[in-house]
């Protein structure tokens, strides 16, 4: 069978891509798709020996970071229709093909899995394309999926700018040549477990060290999301590959609700209820590798 | 604070802030007295000082120079880029910048 579907992440940690790809490995007709990693670390970090069944991608003219390895992704893809989908979201259903299979048509340009919600906007979570749509739609956004600035945002705090998120520009363009934005919130539905932030977490840990990202966890919720999420699936990463190597998330679970806790009894409550749904999510994504 | 003229070479030595490692700060403004040696800065405005280390997440980099540390999402209105990393960011254009592509 000729694959249809070509299936691309990004991802600077190992760890990640290789409980994703697990994931994906499992919801996935090998038959049909194509698995591609852009290793994203700079140093060469993912490796093909522990992620099998992935073409691993470095960055190169062109794909230099993530950003530019979607326009890559794009420019290359030999199957009609590509995926976009994090490592921070797992696949967890063996329905999300069929699903997002029967949507295909020839007025559908993309099926987005994952709406963004409050934010508003297009996403890159788990967007589902179709690439001759979207090559055609780059003469409109010769930039692609690449964000931009579009100016300051004059508010009282400082240091603020709007502008265009990953794929919004793209997105919008293939929009006005007609393509339809067909949306199937899967993740809603419970065919994907999504976390947030796990990579930027561990980044500013390892970059600023865990006082700074804690200080940032327990005023901002996307770092929070970032840290317990990490502590979610570190445990599932232990169990699911007991040889190692160790994850990369490396700030001790005390020390983030000891954060947490100084935070008030608010911020206490607030991050026990997400740790909740990320601990449950961990078990789905377990059960489902398991199976 | 504390002054990083050396004793006896300047009549009126100038005192500057300098920001440590371990520190954060959010949705500030820093002017050209602030040295950055190793604070996270979220969501800031740089204005004229020097950023020897840490983190430069999000915000605005208006002017002054970037010596070392990580620039990460942050937008560059001007300045010059003298070492470190451009994790990434946009340019004066607004336009994105890749990994390792800072303004010259």
């Amino acid at each position: 069978m000729t694959p249809l579907l070509t299936i691309f992440t990004a991802s600077v940690r190992e760890d990640l891509a290789r409980l994703w790809l697990a994931c994906v490995r499992r919801a996935f007709p090998r038959d049909e798709t194509l698995v591609e990693i852009f290793d994203d670390s700079e140093a060469g970090r993912l490796r093909p020996e522990r992620l099998e069944g992935a073409t691993i991608l470095r960055p190169g003219p062109g794909r230099r970071d993530f950003q530019e390895a979607y326009n890559d992704a794009l420019g290359r893809a030999a199957t009609p229709w590509l995926a976009l989908l994090d490592t921070d979201t797992y696949a967890v259903s063996r329905d999300v093909w069929p699903r997002v299979r029967a949507r295909f048509g020839p007025d559908v340009a993309a099926v987005l899995c994952a709406p963004r919600g409050a934010t508003g906007g297009d996403d890159t979570v788990a967007l589902v394309l179709n690439v001759a749509a979207y090559r055609a739609a780059c003469e409109d956004a010769p930039d692609g999926f690449l964000p931009r600035v579009e100016g300051e945002v004059n508010g009282e705090r400082p240091g603020q700018w709007r502008g265009h998120d990953t794929g919004d520009l793209l997105t919008r363009a293939v929009a006005r040549r007609g393509g339809r934005i067909d949306v199937l919130p899967l993740g809603d539905e419970g065919a994907f477990v999504r976390f947030d932030a796990l990579t930027n977490a561990q980044l500013l840990a390892a970059w600023s060290g865990d006082g700074p990202l804690l200080a940032l966890a327990r005023e901002h919720v996307y770092f929070r999301e970032g840290c317990l999420g990490n502590i979610a699936l570190r445990r599932l990463y232990a169990r699911t590959f007991p040889d190692g190597p160790p994850f990369s998330f490396r700030v001790p679970t005390a020390a983030v609700w000891a954060a947490m806790a100084s935070g008030g009894l608010g911020s206490l409550r607030d991050a026990a209820s997400r740790a909740r749904r990320m601990r449950a999510g961990a078990r789905r994504i377990e059960k489902f590798l398991r199976a | 604070m504390e002054s990083l003229s050396p004793p006896g070479l300047s009549p009126q030595p100038l005192e500057r802030v300098v920001l440590r490692a371990g520190e954060l700060r959010s949705h500030e403004r820093f002017g050209p007295d602030v040295v950055n040696r190793g604070a996270l800065l979220y969501s800031c405005e740089w204005d004229s000082g020097v950023f020897e280390s840490g983190v430069m997440w999000g915000g605005i980099f208006r002017s002054g120079r970037f010596l070392g540390g990580v620039f990460w999402g942050a937008w560059w209105l001007g300045g010059s880029f003298e070492g470190g990393l451009w994790h990434s960011g946009f340019g004066p254009d607004g336009l994105y910048r890749p990994r390792g592509e800072s303004p010259r």
